[in-house]
């Protein structure tokens, strides 16, 4: 009983250790992409249009300015689940909307929130702490064994899955175009 | 907590979690050629060359802190960018003019948390002062862009594929 004690004590003492070990964070990981936008969409401030013409700066003219922001929620950090976000529809209604041609000058922006991620990450970590202490005490204890088992259990899947979230801003300019 | 204290007290901490934002963003400039987001929407013939990225990565570590009554004390922190979208994206623009990029898209990556070396900082600063530490936390932003190369086909149709 003491030995057991002992091991546990040990073990509390040196879970901060093997928790940070391996560097405890939360992540997201998200694609962005415009599959089905019907309209010439650039970074820069020149596009091709439809005939291949090359039509720069100077040539068209500026209808709008536009910024939206959406945020993405990652599954896992340890598991690359990555999600994906299609904004075809949305850029789609803003050309239409302004009866435009394209888009120019789209900047993608990302933020990382700090709060949020911050709340997620202390989860994590005591997720983790628990799962590890459980899972010894599941070993030491063989009286209450399926109850330390199951919040061991519980606890793992709960670091395993804890989300991150991630705002993304897209802005840009709606423009027109008289070939 | 009264009716009216505890809608305030929400509607603060709603200003405080927006008020925390800080905006890595990945646009381009070019002489003239386009890179383009979607697909390259096109009634005569383009060839395709094959896929190219390049990527914005924004690196931020705190520093610990810790303070005692007669001593105080600051440990690492560090803030780096890296960037590959000359060497790739504009490189390969400027060395063939008669190339675009299309069908792009938008690869993106956080992470949050604390490494192994910022809690040993942290335990380090704390064993000098005995008092409790602050920072030691890092966060990661990855912008990559995923686009393809196409070669504009002077005065060819999609009609020949």
């Amino acid at each position: 009983m003491m030995k057991s004690r002992i091991n546990i004590v040990l073990l509390t003492l040196l879970l901060p250790f093997i928790l940070f070990l391996s560097g405890c964070s939360v992540g997201a990981s998200v694609a962005v992409n415009a599959k089905k936008v019907e309209y010439p969409v650039s970074f820069t401030d020149s596009f091709y249009s439809s005939d291949n013409q090359l039509i720069l700066n100077g040539e068209y003219e500026s209808l709008k300015d536009f910024s939206f922001t959406f945020t993405k929620w990652g599954v896992s950090s340890w598991i690359e689940i990555r999600n994906s976000e299609d904004i075809s529809n949305r850029l789609n209604k803003i050309i239409e909307n302004e009866n435009g041609d394209a888009i120019t000058n789209l900047k993608i922006s990302v933020n990382n929130p700090p709060v949020r991620n911050g709340v997620l990450w202390f989860t994590k970590a005591v997720a983790i702490t628990s799962s590890a202490l459980f899972t010894v005490m599941a070993v030491s204890d063989s009286d209450r064994r399926g109850g330390y088992t199951a919040i061991a259990a519980g606890s793992t899947l709960a670091a395993l899955f804890t989300p991150a979230a991630v705002d993304i801003k897209v802005e840009g300019t709606v423009i027109q175009f008289h070939e | 907590m009264n009716k009216t204290t505890f809608p305030l007290f929400f509607a603060c901490l709603c200003i405080l979690l927006q008020g925390c934002q800080t905006w890595y963003a990945l646009e381009y400039k070019t002489e003239s050629q386009p890179i383009q987001f979607g697909p390259h929407i096109a009634a005569s013939k383009v060839d395709t060359l094959g896929l190219i990225s390049g990527y914005f990565k924004q690196y931020s570590e705190e520093e610990v802190y810790s303070e005692s009554e007669n001593l105080s004390i600051t440990l690492g922190g560090e803030d780096y960018m890296e960037e590959n979208l000359s060497y790739t994206v504009y490189r390969a623009l400027e060395d063939n003019p008669e190339h675009f990029i299309a069908d792009g898209f938008i690869e993106i990556k956080v992470k949050q948390g604390v490494t192994f070396w910022g809690f040993l900082r942290n335990v380090i600063a704390g064993a000098i002062t005995g008092e409790e530490t602050n920072g030691g936390g890092y966060s990661t932003e990855t912008i990559r862009y995923i686009g393809v190369v196409y070669n504009i086909h002077e005065g060819g149709s999609n009609d020949e594929k």
